[in-house]
């Protein structure tokens, strides 16, 4: 076939466009993974009681960390699958919110008497909180690569990351209405802990499911 | 090197109708792509490589089906060249070849045209072969015979909708058969 001749059925083929079509499909696929991962909490795990929780501050910490974090990774998810577009200061800001919270959690270790520092650090649920939370993840990640494969990621393996970071930090906030913990060494470490590893797998998945 | 300004003024506004559903400005465009694509591919993997124009193709045709990937607020220029470097890239390690493409100005893509077409590797008729009948039937009437969209539909006697979508989920598949078939 010659050029001409494909131009030729391409212009056959012209669409309309929507302004904005690309975030609403990134957004879709946030809610409906969303979703799927909100109910797994509430019908599998269970919520806590959450009139209780949502006047403790600690419950307002870890939304606000992985709420944020959601946030950040969300629009360099968008970015990213937009040729030409500029990751900019999203993933500079998500770096930054990690940090923070490493930071507070370090911080709580340190002014507590040594004797509470391991019970602050471990809580009660250190060895299912990451698991968990990549597990969550899971649905999220799966709903952000259909949409992304509709549009095109240069970078397939950041861009990748990025959906992964987006999906581990939805999950954990999802996550959160379910875990009971309260102190910030706890939040700092195992929930950074599952987002990274839904970081470091999107990306894995990314370089493969993202090609076009 | 930055695109030419008036490359970026007459290419943008192209892309915007067409992405109103205007097909006469997304011919206009493509074609101007084209040519585009064929020096600066030309440019980077030899002037005699008989890729060239397949490579043309597989990015007019990742142009097409990826528009929704603008964003109408950002120049036009650095998205097509973002589109193209993917393309050359993906087509380099398909070959197995050293890699060495710094990200450059947009300009190096709209640096010169090439309108002359070229003879293509990977027939892209060999892959029609491997569609369906119908599929393959409303194809070659649009494209050998030229008719319209809701000619080829009325000849064949189906609705135009189901020969838009049909057209346009076809232009999907050769999209992906082509880069399997590549890889």
């Amino acid at each position: 076939m010659r050029t001409a001749d494909l131009i030729e059925l391409l212009a056959r083929d012209t669409r309309v466009t929507p302004p904005g079509v690309a975030a609403r499909k990134l957004l879709t696929a946030l809610a409906v993974g969303g979703a799927v991962t909100l109910a797994l909490v509430a019908l599998w795990l269970r919520c806590q009681p959450l009139e209780e929780a949502a006047r403790q501050p600690w419950f307002w910490m870890k939304a606000g960390y992985t709420g944020l974090l959601t946030l950040a990774a969300a629009i360099t998810v968008k970015r990213l699958s937009m040729p030409g577009a500029r990751p900019g200061a999203a993933p500079v800001v998500a770096l930054v919110i990690i940090l923070a919270m490493i930071a507070l959690g370090t911080g709580q270790v340190l002014v507590s008497a040594p004797a509470d520092r391991l019970d602050l650090w471990l809580g009660h649920t250190w060895k299912v909180c990451s698991p968990l939370i990549l597990l969550l993840a899971v649905p999220i990640y799966a709903c952000q690569v259909v949409a992304m494969r509709a549009l095109a990621p240069t970078r397939p393996g950041l861009a990748g990351a990025a959906a992964g970071l987006a999906a581990g930090a939805l999950a954990a906030t999802v996550y959160g209405l379910h875990c009971p913990e309260q102190a910030a060494a706890f939040v700092a470490t195992w929930y950074t802990l599952g987002m990274a590893a839904a970081t470091a797998l999107g990306a894995l998945a990314g370089s493969r499911l993202l090609r076009w | 090197m930055e695109p030419k300004v008036d490359t970026e003024a007459r290419l943008q506004p192209l892309m915007i109708r067409s992405l109103e559903g205007n097909a006469d400005a997304h011919r206009q465009l493509l074609s101007a792509l084209g040519g585009y694509l064929r020096s600066y591919f030309a440019r980077r993997i030899g002037t005699g490589a008989s890729e060239v124009e397949d490579l043309v193709q597989e990015t007019l045709l990742a142009v097409h089906l990826k528009r929704e990937s603008y964003d109408r607020a950002l120049p036009f220029t650095p998205w097509a060249y973002s589109i193209a470097r993917y393309k050359l890239i993906d087509h380099l390690r398909r070959r197995k070849r050293q890699i060495h493409l710094p990200l450059e100005d947009a300009g190096v893509l709209f640096a010169a045209d090439d309108s002359s077409e070229r003879a293509v590797h990977t027939d892209l008729n060999r892959l029609l072969e491997r569609l369906p009948d119908r599929q393959r039937t409303l194809l070659e009437d649009v494209k050998l015979q030229g008719l319209s969209i809701e000619e080829a539909a009325e000849k064949r006697g189906v609705t135009a909708v189901s020969a838009r979508v049909m057209l346009h989920r076809t232009l999907k598949w050769l999209n992906r058969a082509w880069h399997d078939e590549n890889g």
